[in-house]
């Protein structure tokens, strides 16, 4: 971006001391982030913090206990990445695509969005992919003309 | 996309996923809550727990734009919750070559390259003794597995004039909605067939021996 490379070209006058400093700083996030590379990921590909959640129920089950799964086949090697079991997302909310018509509908998806949808009988539902993002969000239970599925891509 | 309901030794359950945290070849591990087991996200299989060696249903979930799928299904019902991203637009597969659509049946496993279906956007082929037809729609980004079999007959399609047409009855095809629109087979859906569109990394991690 245009101001960033402002930035750097009035940087020109820092002295050497600066520069050393901001170089250390610069070697220990980095540092940070290769230590803690899987949070790190998780984070960044979409834990929202402080964002609405949907009306969805979610934050209901935290009972399992991961590591102790028994019996295991061979050659699943599953590593934590992170520590802890996301709840279970059942319940969902959905609209009708026809409600969405309506320009005064708060709702509205872009042409190009991408789209995880299924058919099953007369009943069609489509799954916005990004819904379906960040560790929390990656499967919905969900139930499409008496058929209990698993939304996920 | 998969269907919930197991069958297990006789018995019929209907499970609860969730994201257990961890991963597995770089790839998400599910966790049910009913028998606690652990699932590969991309086979569908369990692969720890009571459940382990189970196998999910794939369901023919179809990855596309939301403009094709409303012209699809006009009466579709749309989930409803924040965007936890904005990137996912048709434009996420920019890199064709790093795509594929995959189908998997017992120890036997094909993906065809979105790259090599932008070459050839209407493939004849077979797997698992089922004729199909892998399409390709360059506007949407969007891979179609089509059963080609069609009230017994096994249809073969071409690119005739500008438009997908099947050679046993001249009838021409819309590709990205399945239905036929011209000829004697006009009203006639092809059904689409389970399949997942996944990394070509990813896909080829999980099935080293998968052709494509």
């Amino acid at each position: 971006m245009p101001e960033e490379s402002e930035d750097i070209r009035t940087g020109g006058g820092k002295s050497t001391k600066q520069w050393a400093l901001l170089g250390v700083l610069v070697l220990i996030l980095a540092g940070s982030i290769w230590i803690n590379w899987d949070h790190f990921q998780a984070l960044t590909t979409g834990t929202p913090t402080g964002q609405d959640f949907g009306e969805g129920r979610e934050g209901s089950h935290t009972s399992y206990r991961v590591p102790q799964i028994t019996p295991m086949a061979a050659g699943f090697h599953p590593q934590v990445a992170i520590p802890s079991v996301f709840p279970p997302i059942q319940d969902a909310p959905v609209v009708s695509a026809t409600s969405m018509q309506d320009q005064s509908s708060d709702f509205q998806l872009a042409d190009n969005e991408l789209v995880l949808g299924i058919t099953i009988g007369d009943q069609s539902r489509a799954y916005p992919i990004n819904m379906l993002t960040g560790p929390q969000r990656e499967i919905i239970n969900d139930v499409l003309g008496d058929v209990p599925i698993a939304a996920t891509w | 996309m998969y269907a919930r309901r197991i069958e297990k030794e006789g018995e019929t359950k209907t499970l609860t996923f969730a994201v257990s945290g961890m991963l597995w070849n770089r790839s998400l591990v599910m966790i049910d809550s009913e028998t606690n087991s652990l699932w590969s996200h991309l086979l569908g299989r369990s692969m720890a727990g009571p459940s382990m060696d189970t196998q999910l249903k794939v369901l023919p979930g179809l990855m596309t734009d939301w403009k094709t799928w409303r012209q699809r299904h006009p009466d579709t019902t749309v989930l409803k919750l924040s965007r936890t991203s904005q990137g996912y637009l048709k434009e996420f597969y920019a890199e064709p070559a790093r795509f594929v659509i995959g189908m998997s049946e017992g120890d036997k496993a094909r993906s065809w390259s979105f790259d090599v279906l932008l070459q050839n956007p209407f493939v004849n082929d077979h797997f698992a003794d089922r004729p199909i037809l892998v399409t390709f729609d360059d506007q949407s980004s969007t891979a179609f597995v089509y059963n080609r079999r069609l009230a017994g007959d096994t249809l073969e399609f071409e690119l005739k004039d500008g438009q997908l047409t099947d050679r046993q009855s001249g009838s021409q095809w819309n590709p990205a909605t399945g239905q036929c629109e011209n000829g004697p087979q006009a009203g006639q859906v092809l059904e689409l067939i389970p399949a997942i569109v996944s990394y070509r990394h990813t896909w080829e991690t999980f099935y080293p021996d998968s052709p494509d």
